[in-house]
């Protein structure tokens, strides 16, 4: 069982290489764990840094979102015949040992999607402002989507090589997370939630999306649904 | 109200003017498109300042008139068009340069592993 961990990073310089070190070596179930940093045109160090700690480091000539990133890094993952994808953010909010609450349930087979919830976690401590704007996508998800999920935004996924193979995602920008969640009900993919850890720091908190955002997102997840543009 | 309309599209004009002039200046912009945007600034200025102009335009040759209301309908058709034609260029150039960054991307690090065998496997054989 082949894993890879795909990890979208735009000037991440700060907290990549700890994120990076910070992953398991060793997985329940995996045989082997490959990471895939896709660089989103930095301007920092985060290239460097990809390359000298992560498996594969992939670098975009150009800014293109955290979509584009992604999906390049899906792509790779495809090419290296790997059986499952997760996505992690670069900005250390994730917990690592958070990968087997992601994992186990594609291994049993009981999920295609497994996405990891800040916020089913009793002990979650995200700031009100983002609990607002996590609550206004998951509603913009729910009325574009038909699909209601506690946390339509987060970076932290698990797909498997099914759900893989069907989709066909390309949003450029953070509506991936929601585009996400679209086609899984589209493509009759089985999607589940679990609690994960967030880890909030001052960087972390400054990084990732904002309220504002919500707009752009809504009207890129709308193009789609009305044209089925993709 | 009317002075308000006046204002707002000076300013607007202007600053669209000024832009173009600077983009050509630069050599981002041809000297057709300058003189293009220029024209149609210009115009939309006049209008705005002047704006008889439209029902001397509307009266066809017979004497017939067409209505404002049939004119400004007609009007944002054709700009929704011209928007229209605009995403979808923007969005098609959007998805080929993606696909390009892209694929340069995963190119550069195959070739890259490629190069790192290759060294790995000259080390051994020496």
């Amino acid at each position: 069982m082949k894993l890879s961990i795909i990890i979208p990073a735009y000037n991440e310089e700060k907290t990549l290489q700890r994120v990076l070190e910070s992953i398991p070596r060793k997985i329940s179930g995996i045989n082997e764990i490959v990471t895939i940093v896709v660089d989103d045109g930095s301007t920092d160090r985060t290239y460097s840094i990809a390359k000298s700690k992560a498996t594969h480091a992939l670098r975009h000539a150009i800014n293109l979102g955290v979509g584009a990133a992604t999906i390049t890094g899906i792509d790779m993952a495809k090419k290296l015949k790997s059986d499952m994808v997760v996505t992690i953010d670069a900005d250390g909010q994730h917990n690592p040992l958070d990968l087997p609450k992601l994992i186990d349930p594609i291994l049993a087979k009981k999920a295609d999607i497994v996405i990891g919830s800040r916020m089913l976690n009793s002990n979650n401590s995200m700031p009100a402002i983002k609990i607002i704007g996590n609550w206004v996508m998951n509603f913009i998800t729910f009325i574009v989507f038909h699909r209601w999920v506690s946390d339509s935004q987060s970076g932290m996924k698990a797909l498997s090589s099914k759900a893989l193979s069907r989709m066909k995602l390309c949003s450029m920008g953070y509506e991936i997370c929601s585009e996400i969640v679209g086609d899984a009900k589209e493509k009759n993919l089985k999607l589940i939630e679990v609690p994960i850890e967030t880890i909030y720091s001052d960087y972390s908190k400054i990084k990732g999306q904002n309220i504002f955002n919500a707009v752009n997102i809504l009207t890129r997840i709308l193009f789609f649904k009305v044209t089925g543009r993709k | 109200m009317i002075l308000i309309v006046k204002i707002f599209s000076i300013i607007l004009g202007l600053m669209v003017i000024s832009k173009t002039y600077h983009d050509f200046k630069k050599g981002k912009e041809s000297v057709t498109m300058f003189l293009f945007w220029t024209i149609a600034w210009a115009g939309i200025i006049t209008i705005s300042l002047f704006p008889e102009i439209v029902s001397d335009l509307l009266t066809l040759s017979q004497g017939q008139k067409i209505g404002t209301g049939t004119f400004l309908g007609m009007s944002i058709i054709f700009l929704f068009f011209v928007i229209y034609r605009v995403y979808i260029k923007a969005d098609r150039i959007e998805k080929n340069l993606t696909e390009i960054v892209r694929q340069i991307a995963t190119k550069l690090d195959t070739e890259e592993k490629n190069t790192d065998k290759d060294k790995i496997t000259s080390k051994v054989k020496n």
